[in-house]
């Protein structure tokens, strides 16, 4: 074994470079260069922080992507199924959030102008921790449905529902009469105020609510709420329930509104149902 | 009156309109005579119910059994 020291290794022309036919072996140290060229079938140890351009395609497991989607977008398989992308998932799409808790109390409000039919069929609306400070007015809910913006305050709404609680039930509704303004009752008569855990959850689910040509636009919910009555007694309350507002119109939205004057605070969260 | 406003243009809080205060009074005439009416009727279902169950109770029924038998 002999060692070889030099400062510099050129081929015979003195340009070109050195060819070593049987390969070579560098034991320790490192070896630098400007590019490597060839297979890199026997590389070991390679640090992904190093890669500094390119794009890992999907046949070797990458997103052949180069950016981040936007917040809350899902990766997803796109349209043409020959690629991944950012959008939104399948399923439900939250639409907007708001919570009032803490803040300030209002007689009503109204959720309008996120319906849209290019994207979305049915609706969700989940109303929760309604709560009404205050003793006195009884913060029973009511509903309307809007049309162009408004909510529609003619007698065309029919509702009913079916509620359990303690070791009764209730039977709610328009009756067989005529139709109401509104529909009146979200969950009867239950006087949920005072208390912080005296709360009111509603899950409202919209039926194709901007279709148009038929002659109604039916929701469905149910309501949770709990009572610690001025009695002392505690009711605890379910109940299922449907309504609907005749109209051929399109609605665009909804209202929530305390028909005794009650001042409320509460969550609202919005779901759209992809098609 | 307070209202609060939600869309995709922003969030409002606003005082209610001098239609929609008159439109609150009306609501709030509407859902007392509902709730009247529903008193009315829940009176009447429980009169109906215990006049059932002293006729039960005459012929002989006891309570366990007409809980049984009502559901209640």
């Amino acid at each position: 074994m002999s060692e070889i020291r030099v400062t510099d290794i050129k081929g015979e022309d003195g340009s070109a470079a050195v060819n070593f036919s049987k390969g070579i072996n560098i034991s320790s140290g490192v070896c630098t260069a400007t590019n490597f060229s060839g297979g890199g079938a026997n590389l070991t140890a390679l640090n992904a922080g190093n890669v500094s351009s390119g794009t890992l395609p999907t046949t070797r497991g990458g997103t052949g992507l180069t950016s981040l989607g936007a917040a809350g977008k899902a990766l997803k398989v796109n349209s043409s199924a020959n690629g991944l992308e950012y959008g939104d998932a399948g399923g439900m799409v939250k639409l907007y959030e708001y919570s009032s808790t803490g803040g300030s109390a209002v007689n009503s409000f109204t959720v309008n102008g996120y319906f849209d039919d290019s994207k979305y069929m049915h609706y969700r609306a989940i109303v929760s921790d309604v709560y009404t400070a205050a003793n006195g007015n009884a913060n029973q809910p009511s509903m309307r449905l809007n049309v162009s913006n408004s909510p529609v305050t003619s007698s065309s709404y029919v509702w009913g529902f079916d509620e359990a609680y303690a070791s009764g039930h209730h039977n709610r509704g328009n009756g067989t009469g005529g139709r109401n303004s509104s529909i009146t009752q979200l969950q009867g008569t239950w006087a949920c105020r005072g208390n912080t855990y005296e709360l009111q959850n509603f899950d409202i689910f919209f039926f194709n609510p901007t279709t148009t040509g038929l002659g109604a636009k039916f929701i469905k919910w149910t309501g949770h709420c709990h009572q610690h009555g001025d009695d002392g007694n505690r009711y605890t309350m379910a109940s299922v329930a449907t309504g609907a507002l005749v109209t051929n119109s399109a609605l665009t939205g909804f209202q929530i509104y305390s028909a005794d004057g009650s001042n409320f605070t509460y969550k609202i969260s919005l779901y759209g149902i992809l098609k | 009156m307070k209202k609060h406003i939600h869309t995709p243009n922003g969030f409002k809080e606003e005082d209610y309109t001098t239609e929609e205060v008159a439109q609150a009074a009306t609501d709030k005439t509407e859902i007392e005579k509902i709730i009247a009416d529903q008193k009315t009727l829940d009176d009447k279902k429980a009169s109906d119910k215990s006049a059932a169950t002293t006729k039960l109770k005459a012929l002989g029924l006891t309570d366990d059994e007409i809980s049984a038998l009502t559901g209640s």
